[in-house]
């Protein structure tokens, strides 16, 4: 196999021995571990613990690698993102390629590294696995669907639902620095920053917090796309509840406003890949921003606002100047503007 | 109406082409419609076009227009 | 640039607005319109209105290109996107604008429109010259501030004798549209002008307005302060009796204009066409059209895109909203059939247009 110049062909995926070298020569050393070399249909592995969680997700991310990342490392982050914001313990996750004919096998080499090295520094193995081949035009690269399972904690509930008015509400880290990546990138928009994805996973931040104030949690979220606005909005929405958030407390990166500047983006809608938002009991703010901030992905963690009464469930901003304004959510993506 | 954001020329290319800085983000833009532009020159940037200069010490004499009247 | 910080600086902007307090008569209403939709985005999107006495209403003008464009243009453009290997480049603004069936630029996309959006004209001319055997058309939108551009792009293809590049033409003149909200007699007094528009053309545009209809203007920038700043003037001007045209954005703006800028768009360009704007009406000579000898760039000389009139939605309130005679909750649509994501009308469509800015930053249940 020509892992340098070679291309993904339709008999990659036909279930011949083309397939089976496929997976040989890439995907098995690069996410190998005890389960995967079990060599089945299907992955065995105890669990322990009554209650699990399970999650999918698809990506289909344009382009395929941008500053800080790549679509298999999001795939595999987004996934134990997904089982950590139930406040779960992510164990296995599965990961289905669909590959377009001509893709560089090299680049998918590099893809699969990508995601074996995020398994690995995440604890959490890839134990199982699918590849299709589409024909060429019919797909855009490689499309990743990785799913997972975990379990979750004794004595841990968290819902959407919970919120009450009162309660704080707080953001990991900075907002908008994986979209303002991936778009410095994208075609027609080229431009250069210093800004990359912050891909990450939580589960060790989620950990750290669940120990550091037990039951104070009433929720967490991974605002991803549709940025903090439509977490904000879905959270107040499921609660029933309004939200105020105080403009001047969101930790945004110099460079972001500047390219939301040029665009005419909100940074609100920027999509993350390594945040979460919490909401919990007023009186466990304090405690739980302090233990956030010994864990590297919660350094810049804060309460950003407070949970409180409204009939219409708005997300309202308190503005720098003062003024009380509306955080409204996309319905669809953000367009870059000249007027 | 219309979106233009200040900009610092960082180098001047062929073709009238330009690299600008914005806190941090770098965009080629055209230089085409303004004269006498040189590097280290804030400029006002629409649609990829440098279309205005931008006078650092009138920004500041606006606001001092008003610094005296503060409360 | 430090002082573009300056320029968002909340406590400066809370000083301001203390000044405002103290000077604004309290016997008397002031009612002011902010012309451009970059100006009706930033009042929303800082929220300044709360910090305004209440006896100072702004009223949100007609200034956004997207916004104006008929209905018929929308479809026009549709119609030149599936025309056979064309490759159809347009900035992100007009994408989602709905034609009166509701079809848009992301429609003709799922048709099979080879549709791609653009940060400047300049890449639609490189989307030319990569793609010598499609014909590339630019779907130029924009006011005096654009159109240089565009006419720019145009000297280029020229210069390299590039024959498959072509522009839509829906460029409009802020001055007619100001002229026609004056002549309304829309109770005012006073304008925020727009301040891009004037590092093109100059302030010498709006001097005329503002004589013949005795209303203070002042030429403003597009920062939260900027704006506070324009209204203090405004104040100021109505409290002395006067109506002269002051420059708020000193920092940027030459009171001659960018004569480079200018002299491109006069050689490419004419102002000699009629226009009909969304919620204005037929305005006589208020778009640009390409001179005879730059004809041959000109997309609707090439193909036979008829433009067929399409009735604007009733019940819509667009038109009186746009001339600043309603606030948007005042129409029946608003929030209810005419949302972000279903415009019904004009001022729904863009960002900075009247109905999406109240909708987005200032809804009210």
């Amino acid at each position: 196999m020509d892992l340098i110049n070679g291309k993904v062909e339709l008999m990659h995926g036909s279930g011949g021995r083309a397939m089976g070298e496929l997976l040989k020569e890439i995907f098995f050393p690069a996410f190998d571990n005890e389960y995967l070399r079990q060599g089945n249909d299907q992955a065995l592995f105890p669990v322990s613990g009554r209650r699990m969680v399970m999650t999918t997700d698809s990506h289909v991310i344009s382009p395929l690698f941008f500053p800080g990342g790549d679509i298999g490392k999001l795939a595999v982050n987004g996934t134990i993102n997904d089982i950590a914001m139930g406040g779960a313990v992510p164990l296995y996750l599965s990961a289905g390629f669909i590959i377009e004919e001509g893709f560089p096998l090299a680049d998918l080499q590099k893809i699969a590294l990508s995601m074996g090295k995020a398994a690995k520094d995440a604890g959490v193995p890839i134990v199982t696995g699918d590849t299709k081949v589409v024909e060429k035009g019919k797909g855009d690269g490689v499309f990743i669907n990785t799913a997972g399972v975990g379990t979750v904690p004794e004595g841990i509930e968290l819902s959407g639902n919970k919120p009450r008015k009162g309660d704080a509400i707080i953001l990991s880290g900075t907002i908008g620095d994986h979209g303002v990546a991936v778009l410095s990138c994208r075609e027609g928009m080229e431009f250069t920053t210093n800004v990359v994805s912050d891909t990450a996973p939580l589960h060790r931040l989620v950990r750290a917090m669940v120990a550091a104030a037990p039951g104070k949690i009433k929720c967490l979220r991974d605002p991803t796309r549709g940025g903090l606005s439509a977490v904000l909005n879905e959270l107040a929405t499921q609660a029933k509840t309004g939200m105020l958030i105080k403009e001047k407390s969101v930790p945004i990166l110099p460079e972001v406003k500047a390219a939301c500047d040029f665009l005419g983006f909100d940074a609100f809608n920027l999509a993350n890949e390594g945040k979460l938002v919490a909401i919990c009991a007023p009186e466990a703010a304090d405690t739980l921003v302090k233990a956030m901030h010994h864990s590297p992905l919660g350094r810049q963690a804060a309460v950003i606002g407070e949970v409180v009464d409204d009939e219409n469930h708005l997300v309202r901003v308190e503005t720098v100047s003062g003024g009380v304004r509306v955080m409204d959510w996309l319905y669809g993506d953000q367009l870059p503007r000249i007027c | 109406m219309c979106l233009a954001v200040p900009a610092k020329i960082v180098s001047l290319g062929n073709d009238d082409k330009a690299l600008v800085d914005l806190g941090g983000v770098q965009k080629e833009i055209s230089v085409k419609l303004l004269d006498n532009v040189t590097e280290g020159d804030y400029v006002l940037v629409h649609a990829g076009f440098a279309l205005s200069k931008m006078d650092e010490t009138e920004a500041e004499e606006t606001l001092e227009l008003f610094v005296d009247l503060q409360l | 640039m430090i002082i573009a910080e300056d320029y968002k600086n909340g406590e400066k902007i809370k000083s301001v607005a203390k000044l405002l307090a103290k000077e604004a008569d309290t016997g008397r209403n002031y009612r002011f319109m902010d012309f451009c939709g970059g100006h009706t985005y930033v009042l929303a999107k800082n929220a300044l209105e709360d910090l305004l006495p209440a006896n100072i209403t702004m009223i949100h003008g007609p200034g956004c290109p997207v916004c104006i464009l008929p209905a018929a243009r929308i479809s026009v453009a549709i119609k030149a996107s599936l025309l056979p290997d064309v490759v159809f480049c347009t900035y992100g603004d007009v994408m989602r604008v709905p034609n009166a069936k509701g079809e848009s630029l992301f429609t003709a996309k799922a048709q099979g429109a080879d549709i791609r959006m653009v940060y400047s004209v300049l890449d639609a001319l490189q989307v030319a010259r990569e793609n010598p055997k499609k014909n590339v058309i630019f779907m130029a939108i924009g006011f005096e501030t654009t159109a240089p551009t565009a006419a720019a792009a145009i000297l280029e293809a020229k210069k390299e004798a590039i024959t498959n590049f072509f522009i839509l033409s829906n460029q409009v003149l802020t001055t007619s549209a100001m002229q026609a909200v004056l002549a309304e007699g829309v109770p005012l007094d006073g304008i925020v002008a727009p301040g891009h528009v004037c590092m093109v053309t100059g302030l010498a545009p709006f001097a005329k307005p503002a004589e013949k209809y005795r209303k203070p203007m002042v030429v403003t920038g597009f920062e939260p302060l900027d704006m506070m700043l324009a209204i203090l003037m405004l104040v100021r001007q109505v409290n002395k009796g006067g109506f002269a045209l002051e420059n708020e954005y000193r920092r940027a703006l030459a009171f001659a204009g960018n004569a480079k800028a200018m002299a491109a768009l006069n050689e490419v360009f004419s102002e000699g066409r009629d226009f009909k704007w969304r919620g204005l009406g037929v305005l006589p000579e208020s778009s640009f059209a390409l001179n005879p000898v730059y004809a041959i760039y000109d997309a609707e000389a090439k193909w036979d895109l008829p433009e067929i009139e399409e009735d604007e939605p009733k019940a819509c309130e667009c038109s009186e909203i746009i001339k600043g005679l309603k606030k948007p909750p005042e129409c029946p649509l608003f929030g209810k059939v005419c949302r972000p994501e279903n415009p019904v009308g004009a001022c729904m469509v863009s960002g900075e247009g009247t109905c999406a800015a109240y909708y987005k930053y200032r809804r009210i249940g």
